[in-house]
């Protein structure tokens, strides 16, 4: 009896105050990619990765088995494609190509969702957004950045930071980065610890087909 | 439409006006007091004249040499010539005299009595780790140093803590000598004289120490007014940011380790402690925290995007 009521408490209480949060921190991202589209002329390929570190076992296995079944499900459902694949790190990466923001944040929660239910929300380490710069007319010709940029959400500490890497090497732009922290930062839950801000080098965005 | 950044900084004037007249509000209690002890303005006044017009009329020679800044000309530096010429061209502004310190500590600073003579001196270890955008942040922060007169603003201002420092100095040694006179003389006049400097050490002290707190909020303040300035210059306060946080060290903070490499590290459960003592720090300091101009900076970009 007494199981069942802490369970209960637990469902209803604690653990969904802590869940609820943590959707609103991802979701901030759909008010906050208008700001970057309309301040600093960033769009969203409409691409994004989820990291998450394997695990040996079936029961693992299954989750992902059970991950795949809802993408298949709502790739018709929210026109998503996606495709899994594992890195050099021994990470699992799910690839989701979207029509609109909105389209990767419900898939990514959803994902999200599935995990955390079978127990393995250690497991995810990232869900990386991808945007680039979309040339306008009227702006200056110096150096139109075309490379994409990305903002890193660590499932851990439910925080995004950016994260733009210098075109094929192990560098970063960290001006480009402060100047999407200047746009951005107020909106969506903020990572304000630099120390933390870690890359994340060879991510497999062209694994998706274009 | 005006937008934030550009708007005239009336925050600044209002301090800066509000610390002179604290300080003149202090020096002229402090004078009558002295005159009330009958302590002659003349020998004072003559001191202190000197003392401003050589600190003035030398101040870009002393800070030059005492820096070891040697003025370069164009054929030795041509690349930082070209760049301080791009922004004082464009800012309609005399181009001052470049000097370079053979230094690997990144620093740079601006000095001089006029616009017409001034000099900006920058360490080879700044050019070395700032691209031309973030060196040309930092030395349209000089030029706005130049621009704003502050070696003449904070030299003045010092002036009225130098004269309360040396009169806390000749009050002291007044103090002992009329101490020691009362002792054994016995003469109540003589005593009571011995107790008048004592107030007058005690007031120069209290002048002196809030004259000084008073100097560093002003440096502090024209700290800020000189970044506004640079962000105006260049259009670019982001890149200002940038050089300050490279400068400072915090840049080299942001890692280059991959997340997956670190993840084992259980890195993201190290709480950073924050200390109380920082703002103790920032009231002696004269120049404000980094994380505060660069947060300013950033608020600046975000307006001008």
């Amino acid at each position: 009896m007494i199981d069942s009521l802490l369970k209960k408490l637990g469902k209803g209480g604690l653990y969904r105050k802590n869940k609820d949060h943590r959707e609103e921190g991802i979701f901030s991202l759909t008010s906050g990619y208008i700001t970057l589209e309309t301040k600093l002329g960033l769009t969203s390929t409409n691409r994004c990765g989820i990291c998450i570190k394997n695990v040996n076992g079936t029961y693992f296995s299954d989750t992902i088995k059970e991950v795949q079944e809802f993408l298949k499900i709502s790739s018709s459902e929210f026109r998503t494609d996606y495709i899994l694949m594992n890195d050099k790190y021994g990470y699992l990466w799910i690839m989701i190509r979207g029509m609109s923001i909105e389209d990767m944040l419900v898939a990514s929660n959803g994902i999200a969702d599935v995990i955390t239910e079978r127990g393995f929300r250690d497991q995810m380490l990232a869900a990386v957004f991808e945007f680039r710069k979309t040339v306008r007319p009227n702006s200056n010709l110096d150096s139109p950045q075309l490379e994409p940029q990305y903002l890193i959400f660590n499932y851990k500490r439910e925080k995004f930071y950016p994260f733009v890497p210098l075109a094929a090497q192990e560098k970063r732009r960290n001006d480009l980065e402060l100047a999407l922290m200047s746009i951005i930062s107020k909106e969506i839950p903020w990572e304000t610890d630099m120390t933390v801000w870690y890359p994340m080098w060879d991510m497999p965005f062209d694994k998706l087909r274009t | 439409m005006s937008r934030a950044w550009q708007r005239r900084d009336t925050g600044l004037t209002l301090r800066m006006i509000t610390s002179f007249v604290i300080l003149a509000v202090l020096y002229l209690i402090f004078l009558s007091v002295l005159a009330y002890l009958g302590v002659g303005f003349i020998p004072i006044t003559v001191v202190a004249s000197v003392l401003i017009i050589a600190q003035w009329y030398f101040s870009d020679k002393i800070v030059l040499w005492s820096s070891g800044a040697k003025v370069v000309t164009r054929e030795q530096y041509p690349e930082l010539h070209g760049l301080v010429e791009r922004i004082v061209a464009r800012n309609n502004f005399p181009k001052p005299k470049i000097a370079v310190i053979n230094s690997t500590v990144p620093n740079a600073f601006a000095t001089g009595k006029s616009q017409r003579s001034s000099v900006v001196a920058v360490t080879t270890g700044l050019m070395d780790i700032l691209n031309n955008e973030e060196l040309e942040g930092v030395i349209g922060h000089e030029l706005t140093h130049i621009r704003n007169r502050d070696v003449l603003v904070i030299t003045l201002a010092s002036l009225f803590s130098t004269v309360a420092w040396y009169l806390m100095q000749f009050g002291f040694y007044g103090g002992l000598y009329g101490g020691g006179m009362g002792g054994y003389g016995g003469g109540r006049d003589r005593g009571g004289g011995g107790g008048a400097i004592l107030i007058m050490l005690a007031v120069a002290a209290i002048t002196w120490l809030v004259s000084f707190l008073v100097i560093r909020a002003i440096s502090r303040y024209r700290e800020f007014a000189a970044d506004r300035g640079s962000a105006q210059m260049t259009g670019k306060p982001v890149q200002l940011a940038n050089a300050l946080m490279k400068i400072s060290g915090t840049m080299q903070q942001v890692p280059n380790r991959d997340l997956r490499k670190v993840e084992g590290l259980n890195a993201f459960f190290i709480i950073p402690v924050h200390s109380g003592r920082q703002s103790i720090a920032n009231l002696f300091s004269t120049h404000p925290p980094v994380q505060m101009r660069v947060q300013k900076l950033l608020e600046m970009e975000a307006s001008m995007a």
